[in-house]
């Protein structure tokens, strides 16, 4: 008679009974054959469960109480097989003379082998060890390690000490036993290197919901809210930043367009220049006209530019650009300083001989400027100065506007997901107080 | 938020447009209507509407 294969995800561990040689109580062993040791729930001693009378290689190793969030026995569903959480120790490592403590559940399927839980204050992973070992590259400022083609930052090292278990083992459990423990992170999963006694271990960890771990182990009680960053938990407000810095650079692409089209096609023709004088002896070179010019094309803007030969000295421009049909007067000034000398440092300068003067979206048509300078120096000589109007000329100043508005946001959108980054690796042996700390390897 | 940086994207760009095709500025100009002739035949008589004797006497 042939049996049938077995359905991995129908198999269901079975536990056979012992008793514990240290104090005589009850031990479920649910992976015989598979676990190498076996604490007990009563008095805490560390047995060999690969010892058919289960010899104490711990006595009473248990020297705190914790109680699992996931009882031992609880059985849940986890890709496609059910599992059975048979295992609990928790991990403790001191970083700046304070502990941090985790825990950890080892879970069981005849037909999978072990899966791992891990908790740190809320936040859950689901472990599989590697069979593969991932590539480490140490050399540069901060170490990275490659597997299946993602890339994985260091994180954190540090001496890892069991302090606290309960239950099956597939490796030789001692409590106050210690690994070097070296993280790497690639949200949402975490790369693990547990070195002891020259043996290393790689597991993969994926950060996931304690709801969906509650609903898998069918857990009525709720698990309490994850507090704090944790290591490879994904940054929720990276998509909205990776979003927007995609349009940011599509946004940034049509503004080079723009400023180029703008700069290829505009007019920018001089439509009049001419050279005057300002003295201020000759009282009829206070106030004049110039001749008629033509402004063509749809209203846009005009720039009128002032030029003069300042030394020490200053002036003010009353300028009036007039449409010689409609009488439409548009009044604006201009004023012009500039100052040189030598001194102790040497020489200075200050103000400039040139000004601009940009007029907003001025009609086609037959204009004339009246141009009134005054002011300067009591001792100024006379200034001679050139006025040139342009027709249709670009204002830089509105790109620079519209350039500060579209990156504005997408600063603002970076805000919450680089402040997460910062949560993040503040607890890493990277944050920026206390810098890399690669002491701890040594720990 | 994204589809918001999209339209707010969208309008920046589109009044960017806008003003450089309409020639817009940020020069204040005092406009008014006048007699072009009376200013040809005079022009240091014409006086600006914002016009404020002695404001102009600056320098260093």
């Amino acid at each position: 008679m042939v049996n049938a294969p077995l359905d991995p995800a129908q198999a269901r561990p079975r536990a056979s009974s012992l008793s514990c040689p240290s104090c005589g109580s009850a031990i479920a062993l649910r992976t015989e054959g598979w676990s190498a040791s076996v604490v007990c729930a009563s008095c805490g001693s560390v047995l060999d469960a690969t010892d058919p009378n289960l010899a104490v290689l711990q006595s009473q190793a248990n020297r705190i109480s914790v109680e699992p969030r996931l009882p031992l026995g609880s059985r849940g569903t986890w890709s496609g097989a059910t599992w059975e959480a048979v295992g609990f120790q928790q991990v403790t490592i001191t970083v700046d003379d304070t502990d941090y403590s985790w825990t950890e559940y080892v879970c069981f399927n005849p037909y999978r082998g072990f899966l791992y839980l891990s908790e740190y204050q809320g936040h859950w992973n689901v472990i599989e060890k590697l069979r593969r070992r991932p590539t480490e590259n140490t050399s540069g400022a901060r170490p990275v390690a490659t597997f299946d083609g993602r890339t994985f930052k260091h994180f954190q090292t540090a001496t890892a000490v069991s302090t606290f278990a309960l239950g099956e083992f597939p490796w030789e459990l001692r409590v106050g036993d210690s690994v070097i423990a070296k993280d790497y992170v690639d949200p949402p999963f975490i790369l693990s290197a547990e070195a002891s006694e020259g043996e290393v271990t790689w597991s993969l960890g994926t950060y996931t919901s304690s709801d969906l771990i509650r609903l898998a182990f069918r857990i009525d009680a709720r698990f309490p809210s994850p507090s704090g960053v944790f290591a490879n938990q994904p940054n929720p407000y990276s998509g909205l930043a990776r979003s927007v810095g995609r349009t940011l650079l599509l946004f940034l692409a049509a503004f080079a367009v723009m400023l180029g089209l703008n700069v290829a096609f505009a007019g920018n023709t001089t439509a009049f220049e001419q050279a005057y004088v300002f003295d201020r002896a000759d009282s009829t070179s206070n106030a004049l006209v110039t001749p008629t010019f033509e402004l063509t094309g749809r209203p846009s803007r005009v720039e009128v530019g002032l030029l003069a030969d300042l030394r020490n000295d200053w002036v003010y421009f009353n300028l009036s650009l007039i449409n010689e049909v409609t009488g439409e007067v548009r009044d604006f000034s201009a004023q012009m300083s500039y100052y040189a000398g030598r001194d102790s440092d040497g020489n200075w300068s200050e103000g400039g001989r040139r000004e601009k003067v940009h007029l907003s979206s001025v009609p086609s048509g037959r204009y004339f400027l009246r141009i009134a300078p005054e002011g300067g120096e009591a001792s100024g000589v006379a200034v001679n100065y050139t006025v040139t109007v342009k027709r249709d000329v670009p204002s830089y100043l509105f790109y620079l506007f519209a350039a500060l508005a579209l990156a504005l946001p997408a600063v603002l959108a970076l805000i919450p997901s680089a402040s997460f980054e910062g949560r993040r690796w503040s607890e890493s042996d990277y944050a920026p107080d206390t810098g890399s700390s690669d002491d701890d390897e040594e720990e | 938020m994204a589809r918001l940086y999209v339209l707010w994207g969208v309008a920046v760009l589109l009044l960017l447009g806008t003003v450089q095709y309409r020639g817009w500025s940020f020069t204040s100009t005092s406009n008014s209507k006048t007699n072009p002739r009376s200013v040809r035949a005079n022009p240091g008589a014409y006086r600006s509407p914002y016009y404020l004797p002695g404001r102009t006497l600056r320098g260093k």
